[in-house]
């Protein structure tokens, strides 16, 4: 199978911006929908792709009804050009492409469709594209998160969700491996180093790399650029204390002494009753109640984003003069 | 990347050579955390016997840069600087040559967390911005004082009208004053001042 994504070709072409993480329920969805809204209230214009195959639900998360055409009727080819498919959300320059539902089949289109799918999306006369990403670390996903300019991964201050993140992260990076090395003993080594139990004693991509530059120096060094040029951001939601603030901390100082990679934390959500009653009321928290603290929370994130920047450790350990 | 018996006290710390004192005992505190006992974020990564000789090395980075003529003396023989009387810079300074992933500042930090406030114009919405700058969620202040978290989301969006009566208002300011670092006293005193105004005024 050939492995390449498509190029970015076109210079001014819309920067996307992927959000996965893994777990179900981390809130990949609500922080798409969010963004995305957020990036408008900004004046940008933006789409929000529903690129959960099979369970799509973010035109919920928007208040809007299943619409008629969505991403199943590009992957079939029951409509042509992808402009067919974007629905109007209600909110000023934010558009939607909602995801394939129920149709099981669709929830792993074949390679040659979702290249040609990316191709059609880089080229939309839009600023911002948001992806949202099914759970789980299928290729599918993989690809999708790869492809984007900012991979974007949601974490609760949960065991099992920060598991999962780390695992997510784990299987973005072999799968970029196994695209960019195409000696065959290496992506063998690849293949083996994914098994957590191989014979190699190979942990993590740090392990695996060492082991590929024994054998090819060059394919080694490849590698080595990958994974200073893959940077997934990280936002920790539904935080209730302090502590849940400085775990995206931790999990950035964790990842790069195990995994030897950069992520960055680009912001944290807080834990807020309105983006339950929103929800309720099948309503973007963003424009039901603009100003609460999730709100807040969601537009520093925007913002990081934007700028390229992040949350530095003086920020959480700094106490007022005044104390 | 290098291997963890390989990294420097620095790389250790995550920071750069030019780190301040302020921002080494930052690194450590944070990194004691996150390689602790109960450590979230660590505990599936590295097993126990890993993260205790990541806190064994922690401690003894801790040890040499806290320490000014030891600082001194690792730079000069470990990291090959070759000004062996640089001074160490002191907090105030901005710091210039940030390493990633430390790097970039975060936005709003710029606009000065020391930012000083005149306590005769306070109003919940600066209350908010000086909570939100040290990070503490409102949900942790709720918890804490088992207030209901709706009076003080109607304080920090200067909702005085919606506030409970001065009784227990006075009691529930302090304690969010107390667990921001402000002066309770004072700040109570303001926010009562403007309640009462509002609810004589009409």
């Amino acid at each position: 199978m050939k492995m390449d994504l498509p190029e970015r070709s076109n210079p001014v072409a819309s920067e996307i911006w992927a959000v996965g993480g893994g777990k179900g329920g981390t809130g990949k969805s609500f922080l798409a929908a969010n963004l995305g809204i957020s990036l408008s209230n900004q004046g940008k214009r933006v789409l929000l792709i529903d690129a959960d195959l099979g369970c799509a639900n973010l035109h919920t998360c928007l208040g809007i009804d299943y619409p008629e055409a969505t991403l199943s009727d590009l992957l079939t080819g029951r409509i042509k050009r992808i402009e067919q498919a974007i629905v109007p959300t209600g909110i000023p320059r934010l558009g939607l492409i909602s995801g394939a539902q129920d149709i099981l089949e669709m929830a792993n289109p074949k390679y040659a469709q979702k290249m040609r799918l990316l191709r059609q999306i880089q080229e939309l006369d839009v600023e911002y594209i948001i992806l949202d990403l099914g759970a789980g670390t299928a290729f599918n996903i993989l690809d999708f998160f790869l492809i984007a300019d900012q991979g974007i991964l949601a974490v609760l201050p949960e065991p099992t969700s920060i598991e999962n993140v780390y695992r997510f992260i784990k299987s973005v990076f072999y799968r970029r491996f196994r695209k960019i090395a195409r000696e065959e003993p290496v992506r063998e080594i690849i293949a083996q180093a994914m098994d957590q139990k191989n014979e190699y004693g190979i942990k993590t991509p740090y392990d695996l790399i060492e082991q590929v530059v024994r054998m090819d120096d060059a394919v080694g060094e490849r590698l080595k650029q990958e994974i200073y040029a893959l940077r997934p951001k990280l936002v920790v939601n539904q935080v209730r204390s302090k502590d849940d603030i400085t775990l995206g901390f931790s999990m950035r100082s964790s990842c790069t002494k195990y995994f030897g990679i950069t992520v960055e934390y680009v912001g944290y959500v807080e834990y807020d009753d309105h983006v339950w009653q929103a929800s309720k009321h099948r309503r973007p928290m963003m424009s039901e109640y603009p100003n609460c603290s999730s709100a807040r929370g969601i537009n520093n994130v925007a913002t990081h984003l934007l700028k390229h920047e992040q949350l530095t450790i003086d920020y959480l350990v700094d106490t007022a003069p005044w104390r | 990347m290098k291997p963890l018996r390989e990294q420097n006290y620095y790389e250790i710390f995550e920071i750069p050579l030019e780190a301040t004192k302020k921002q080494i005992e930052q690194a450590y505190e944070l990194a004691k955390k996150t390689f602790g006992d109960n450590s979230l974020a660590s505990y599936s990564l590295f097993d126990s016997d890993e993260r205790k000789e990541l806190i064994r090395r922690i401690h003894l980075a801790y040890e040499t840069l806290s320490d000014e003529e030891r600082r001194k003396k690792y730079d000069l023989e470990v990291m090959g600087r070759s000004v062996p009387s640089r001074t160490i810079p002191t907090d105030p300074e901005p710091i210039k040559n940030d390493s990633p992933p430390l790097a970039p500042v975060r936005a709003e930090a710029k606009g000065g967390i020391f930012e000083p406030f005149d306590m005769a114009t306070l109003t919940g919405e600066q209350l908010r911005k000086i909570r939100e700058r040290q990070g503490i969620p409102l949900q942790e202040i709720a918890s804490k004082t088992r207030i209901n978290i709706t009076y003080f989301e109607f304080l920090e969006r200067n909702q005085y009208r919606s506030l409970p009566p001065p009784v227990y208002l006075r009691s529930y300011i302090s304690q969010y004053a107390r667990l921001l670092g402000l002066d309770p006293k004072a700040v109570s005193e303001r926010i009562l001042s403007l309640a009462e105004r509002l609810s004589g005024g009409e």
